[in-house]
């Protein structure tokens, strides 16, 4: 009795390795032209929490690119404008500038120039959420 | 008879014992792969080729070649736009060459390398640029 008992226990040992259940993080880019001490700023909506990631990826004049600082932040839309809640003074990168966990919601991130640009730039931002 | 049946019970647990699990392997990236892009840039135009890091890591690219040798073009990396475009990070006056002219750490995502007329091109260049990424 006692070996049936331990045999049938045995047989039911089968340990199958399982994977985690992920969605693939959404890409977005807002590109557009920033004049001299001007802000834009651009919203999007989370259906997943996490973090978001912010890159000003790009700031040029004509085929020329730019280095010039401008201040890019993460933030909730609030009224006509964007209620930043992190932000940096940068120039551009290919790496993020800007990482902040977020729940769900409408989110905002912006763009400004603080210091005066001399003439009107285009500028690309990437910004990755879940 | 006790215990035979005690050597049966010990012997069948001890099987047990050798239950193993396994796990997928995880796919190993060799690190960052050569390429090259061939075309044409004609006067006052550019030409662009979009690729994607598969990981975060550093992007190089070199004007190999161009035909005539010795024309300065203007040679940048950016991001991919969907409409196509390129915008452009970073850029150099370049003359082909063997060695990198741009190196650059980028995040893992969509990027581009980009080719232009300074203004002093007089007829269409061909030209290769070579590309390394993750």
């Amino acid at each position: 009795m006692a070996l049936a008992i331990a045999i049938s226990a045995c047989g039911e040992k089968t340990d199958t390795p399982t994977s985690a259940t992920s969605t693939a993080p959404t890409t977005i880019l807002f590109s557009g032209t920033l004049q001299p001490l001007g802000t834009r700023f651009y919203s999007y909506t989370m259906t997943t929490a996490g973090t978001v990631s912010a890159m000003l990826a790009s700031l040029e004049r004509g085929n020329t690119p730019a280095t010039n600082m401008l201040e890019l932040g993460l933030g909730i839309p609030a009224g006509t404008g964007c209620a930043t809640s992190v932000a940096s003074n940068t120039n551009t990168a290919l790496i993020p500038q800007l990482s902040e966990d977020f729940g769900v919601g409408t989110y905002c991130v912006r763009i400004s120039d603080k210091d005066g640009l001399p003439v009107p730039m285009n500028f690309t931002i990437r910004l990755v959420h879940p | 008879m006790r215990r035979l049946i005690m050597i049966l019970l010990t012997a069948a647990l001890s099987s047990c014992a050798k239950t193993t699990i396994t796990s997928p392997s995880p796919v190993v990236d060799s690190g960052a792969l050569p390429r090259e892009f061939s075309n044409t840039v004609v006067p006052g135009g550019s030409a662009s080729r979009a690729f994607d890091t598969t990981a975060a890591g550093t992007i190089t690219i070199v004007l190999k070649s161009t035909t005539p040798g010795g024309v300065a073009v203007g040679l940048g990396v950016g991001i991919a736009r969907s409409n196509g475009s390129c915008a452009l990070n970073a850029a150099i006056e370049a003359v082909a060459g063997t060695t990198a002219q741009i190196s650059i750490a980028a995040d893992k995502g969509a990027y581009c390398a980009k080719i232009y007329d300074l203004g002093t091109l007089q007829a269409p260049l061909p030209f290769t640029i070579g590309l390394s990424y993750p």
